[in-house]
């Protein structure tokens, strides 16, 4: 589905050339949930921009379905660490902003959104304004917006970062949930392990100065996977264990 | 959002009624205190006026301005309305230039390197002097008056737009990009709306300028108007009609200022709410 080759990234900054990325080489299958694991500065979030034709790179290419990605692509939508909802449209029309610029079918849009809505448990909150949600809402918001042009993939930049331990792990569970039922393929990037690990079919470790891949994990575990009790506790506890140690395998502290 | 500083194991409506309580208490203090303040104010004129025995061609007290006023309200609200007139004609052609230059400006690098000094250096000369300019090329009329207002409003609202077009957060930005979205969607669904909020310091920092602009244009030339009012008692050390043209002239910057502050209210609504945060 998604196909990464030699990727290299450079940036000309007033400071000198910095190489974000370097040889990066990466497969994704259909459908595949795969994170992107990696200290700050390893050029996970980068890569994520490249994958969604934000970002020329230097060199190297990247191909959705076969064919070269130069621009972004209607059937790849991004979700952002900040919710980046516009706040004078209304809940709704937030959603269905995906459906204006890319002229949907607006009844059809408006059927999908209401759906997506009530998904993510945000009906009733149709005609609030964004300054009227909590962070963890608003991400919801965020999250049926990028769901609404029924993209096949789905892109996501530390989208739970910005919030409090709970809410994260509640909207990582919900996410589960919610592409269970989809078939789409997500990259996902984020820095907690504890996301990884719930989430991912697949983590990618990448390790920084440059940005490469330094190892790829598979999590073989069944879903709806939680953090709490459960008989894969063990399973659980030994894949984070792993990916720990793959992240902090120099003490180098530089975060 | 006004975030309550009760304990939560108070029942909600209670709550309510506290909230409602401080809101009444806060609006009645912030009218009741300027007009203490205003009261305070007349009060010491007065009192200097009896007290150091000032002459009323000098400094006039509450009273002769009042009378001055009641001698002949109709013609001096005329003369109001006239200043009026050319104040919202020149800011509002002001606004019709310089919102679309702004927009141009802001789109692109190589315009704004090309017209930006020379903006500048518009602004930077002083506008009195230009006053008797304007009365050499158009006369009397209506004309220099509003042409002055628009210079001195132009220069807030390009700046202020320019800024504000710019100011786009750079992850609306992204997702504009991310969606597919052309330069005209880009501007009129994103960058535009977000303008808005420094477009209105723009036009609050413009609507003083224009009544100044409109007096100053009044003084050089003119044969109505409260600037003329004011020039005309002058002459005549009839200080207490001075006073009332100057009065007046606050009364319509204020009003003007406060509709301003209401339109923003009613056209942008999120904007305070985001400042609160």
């Amino acid at each position: 589905m998604i196909e990464v080759e030699g990727i290299h990234q450079e940036f000309i900054t007033p400071r000198g050339r910095v190489h974000a990325l370097s040889s990066v080489d990466l497969s994704i299958r259909e459908n595949e949930f795969v994170t992107l694991v990696g200290r700050s500065g390893c050029g996970k979030s980068t890569l994520l921009r490249i994958i969604a034709g934000l970002q020329k790179p230097t060199s190297g290419r990247v191909s959705i379905a076969g064919d070269q990605v130069l621009a972004p692509r209607r059937d790849v939508s991004m979700m952002f660490q900040r919710p980046a909802l516009l706040p004078w449209r209304t809940v709704m029309q937030n959603v269905m902003l995906a459906a204006e610029v890319m002229h949907l079918d607006k009844k059809l849009a408006k059927t999908r959104a209401e759906e997506l809505l009530a998904l993510t448990g945000l009906e009733g909150f149709e005609t609030k304004l964004p300054h009227e949600l909590s962070g963890g809402m608003q991400q919801r918001v965020s999250l049926c917006r990028s769901l609404l042009q029924e993209p096949s993939i789905l892109l996501m930049d530390e989208p739970f970062s910005a919030l409090d331990a709970l809410t994260r792990e509640e909207l990582a569970v919900e996410l589960q949930r919610i592409v269970m039922n989809h078939s789409t393929t997500i990259v996902f990037v984020t820095h907690s392990i504890e996301e990884a690990v719930l989430l991912a079919d697949r983590v990618v470790v990448m390790s920084a100065r440059p940005g490469r891949v330094r190892e790829t994990v598979l999590v073989d575990i069944p879903r709806p996977r939680s953090l709490g009790n459960s008989e894969y506790m063990e399973k659980i506890t030994e894949v984070s264990g792993q990916l720990h140690d793959l992240l902090h395998y120099r003490n180098e502290g530089d975060e | 959002m006004t975030t309550p500083t009760i304990a939560t194991s108070i029942p909600r409506r209670d709550n309510d009624r506290a909230a409602n309580r401080e809101r009444l208490r806060s609006m009645l203090r912030s009218i009741l205190l300027p007009l203490l303040g205003v009261l305070i104010i007349f009060g010491v004129w007065w009192l200097s006026i009896i007290g150091f025995q000032i002459e009323k061609f000098l400094l006039p007290s509450p009273a002769d301005v009042w009378n001055a006023f009641m001698m002949n309200p109709q013609f001096i609200m005329l003369q109001t309305w006239v200043t009026l007139a050319e104040t919202l004609q020149g800011f509002i052609l002001a606004i019709v230039l310089a919102v679309p230059l702004a927009t141009v400006i802001a789109s692109s690098k190589i315009i704004e390197q090309m017209i930006y000094p020379l903006l500048l250096a518009i602004n930077a000369a002083p506008k009195v002097a230009i006053a008797p300019l304007l009365v050499v090329w158009m006369g009397f009329g209506q004309e220099p008056k509003v042409v002055m207002v628009v210079l001195l409003c132009f220069f807030p609202i390009i700046l202020a737009t320019t800024t504000g077009l710019r100011s786009t957060p750079s992850e609306f930005i992204e997702l504009a990009k991310s969606l597919g979205s052309n330069s005209v969607q880009t501007f009129l669904k994103f960058r535009a709306p977000f303008a808005l909020e420094q477009v209105f310091v723009g036009l609050k920092t413009a609507i003083s300028l224009a009544v100044i602009g409109a007096v100053i244009a009044e003084f050089v030339g003119a044969n109505q108007g409260l600037g003329y009012l004011i020039v005309q008692s002058g002459a005549s050390a009839n200080t207490s009609l001075a006073f009332v043209a100057i009065v007046l002239l606050a009364f319509i910057s204020m009003a003007l200022f406060y509709l301003l502050v209401l339109i923003e209210k009613l056209l942008i609504p999120w904007a305070e709410s985001q400042r609160a945060k």
